[in-house]
């Protein structure tokens, strides 16, 4: 297959002008960091609503951040807060569905989505593994507190995953024909790629 | 007066892994590729090579985070640099965001602010990864419930692609939810940006939900076939710039090829249409 060469003229030819000192001083602004504060710490936006002068002074904030904060809508700070924590609820269901639909039977939509969003607001995983990291956090969660939905397989495999071991062999226990048997769970990695068997005993 | 000889853009998907071997051989309706950088921060050197032989390739970053004040992470920016060096994409991109601060790391796309400030530290961070990965740059617009103060968001990213000598990846999807949830004519927001500066666009399709108080809001989870609004909006897009790509951009309930296929078919229609606008327009 033959390919398009790009047509670059959206760059001018001519070489960019240094940025001016004092843009370079500037370029430190900490309102985006009071923002990540306030989407990550659901006591602060209470204490905004309530009192958004108090808390620039509490915050010993610069007039112009001070200014910047009074004209952010709480409301629309309580959405895009929300926002981040369903990403990454929607995130976890996918790499824990069997867990979640456990738990989902067990409290139904609305509670199974505060018991993650109070997991999840006091943790705040990084890096581009962060989603396996947040379910793996989470089943480790459910393991403490609600073992009968975690689905011990899919906790397995986050673990493999968040791991950088070629081979891992797992002894589960699982109902088949009304007993419970013993099945281990071979996983291994091959480059980028991984897979996943399943040998059941006793059948 | 003469017919505008414009190129219809290519038409392509974002690279996901349930769509690999699908895309490993090459279907003629795929024209181009965009790779999530992140996607090969621990391996697939080898694909990513097999593939910058098979198709034009864009790479996409989600973690940069370059509206963080501050430098610019050190080891993200080394991986993705190694993802650009392999397969040497004929551009990358990322947002105009922020998903990280100095105390928390969000993990999502959130909006700046659209300051002097924030314009000096985009330009900055821009020039920074454009320098590093010896490549093109151009930088996308997000969707966001919030609505922040500063200058109007079409001149900060007029003033940001010639600060930072950058292009546009346009989210036809996002700019239509924002539209939505904040009430504003797209075309007329479309009409403040350089047409020359718009490089690529995203598109999939929006959902919706009512908040508490019941009003609707529009969303991107990026699980849905694209909507005629927003095909209409894409013809509009492509009538007024002069778009060298555009990716579907599907993460969630991806369909089967054939699905995938009338997808892609339905955005070839409409930039076509948008061309031919231009064409009959003048």
């Amino acid at each position: 297959m033959s390919v398009r060469t790009a047509r670059t003229d959206f760059i001018s030819a001519a070489p960019c002008a240094a940025l001016s000192r004092e843009a370079e001083a500037a370029a430190a602004p900490d309102f985006t960091s009071l923002l990540g504060r306030l989407l990550s710490d659901a006591a602060l936006r209470a204490e905004l609503s309530a009192d958004p002068q108090a808390l620039s002074r509490r915050l010993r904030l610069s007039t112009e951040t001070s200014a910047l904060l009074a004209q952010l809508d709480p409301a629309q700070l309580e959405a895009q807060a929300a926002l981040l924590l369903s990403k990454r609820l929607h995130e976890a269901l996918k790499l824990l569905p069997q867990s979640f639909r456990r738990l989902e039977q067990e409290l139904g939509r609305a509670a199974l989505s505060a018991l993650f969003n109070a997991y999840a607001g006091q943790h705040w995983p990084g890096d581009h593994r962060r989603h396996i990291e947040d379910a793996l956090n989470f089943g480790a969660l459910l393991a403490r507190q609600r073992s009968a939905v975690l689905d011990r397989a899919e906790l397995n495999r986050l673990r493999f995953l968040a791991c950088r071991r070629r081979l891992q062999v797992c002894v589960l226990r699982t109902e088949l024909d009304g007993r419970r048997r013993p099945v281990l769970q071979l996983l291994w990695r091959h480059g980028s790629k991984h897979q996943e068997y399943f040998i059941y005993f006793g059948i | 007066m003469a017919a505008d000889m414009r190129v219809p853009p290519l038409i392509g998907l974002g690279w996901r892994r349930p769509l690999a071997a699908w895309l490993d051989s090459t279907p003629p309706q795929v024209e181009c590729l965009e790779l999530t950088a992140e996607h090969f921060f621990d391996g697939g050197a080898e694909r990513l090579q097999r593939l910058r032989g098979q198709y034009p390739l864009y790479l996409h970053g989600l973690g940069l985070s370059l509206g963080t004040p501050g430098p610019l992470d050190p080891q993200v920016l080394a991986q993705f640099c190694e993802v650009a060096r392999l397969a040497q994409p004929q551009w990358i991109s990322e947002h105009i965001a922020f998903t990280r601060t100095a105390e928390v790391d969000l993990g999502h796309l959130n909006p700046l602010a659209t300051t002097e400030e924030n314009l000096a530290l985009m330009i900055k961070h821009a020039r920074e990864l454009s320098e590093r990965c010896q490549r093109p740059l151009i930088l996308e617009n997000i969707t966001s419930h919030l609505k922040l103060p500063g200058m109007p968001e079409c001149e900060f990213l007029t003033r940001l692609c010639e600060g930072a000598d950058c292009g546009l990846l346009l989210d036809v999807t996002n700019l239509w939810i924002n539209a939505q949830n904040h009430g504003f004519d797209p075309l007329e927001w479309l009409r403040g940006l350089p047409p020359q500066r718009i490089v690529q666009l995203h598109i999939v399709g929006y959902s919706s939900h009512q908040d508490a108080a019941g009003r609707t809001v529009y969303d991107d989870n990026h699980a849905v076939d694209v909507q005629p609004e927003l095909l209409e909006l894409l013809s509009a897009v492509c009538a007024y710039a002069p778009v060298q790509a555009v990716i579907l951009e599907r993460d969630d309930a991806i369909p089967q090829p054939a699905g995938l296929i009338g997808e892609l078919a339905k955005l070839r229609e409409s930039t076509v249409a948008g061309c031919a606008a231009l064409g009959v327009s003048g």
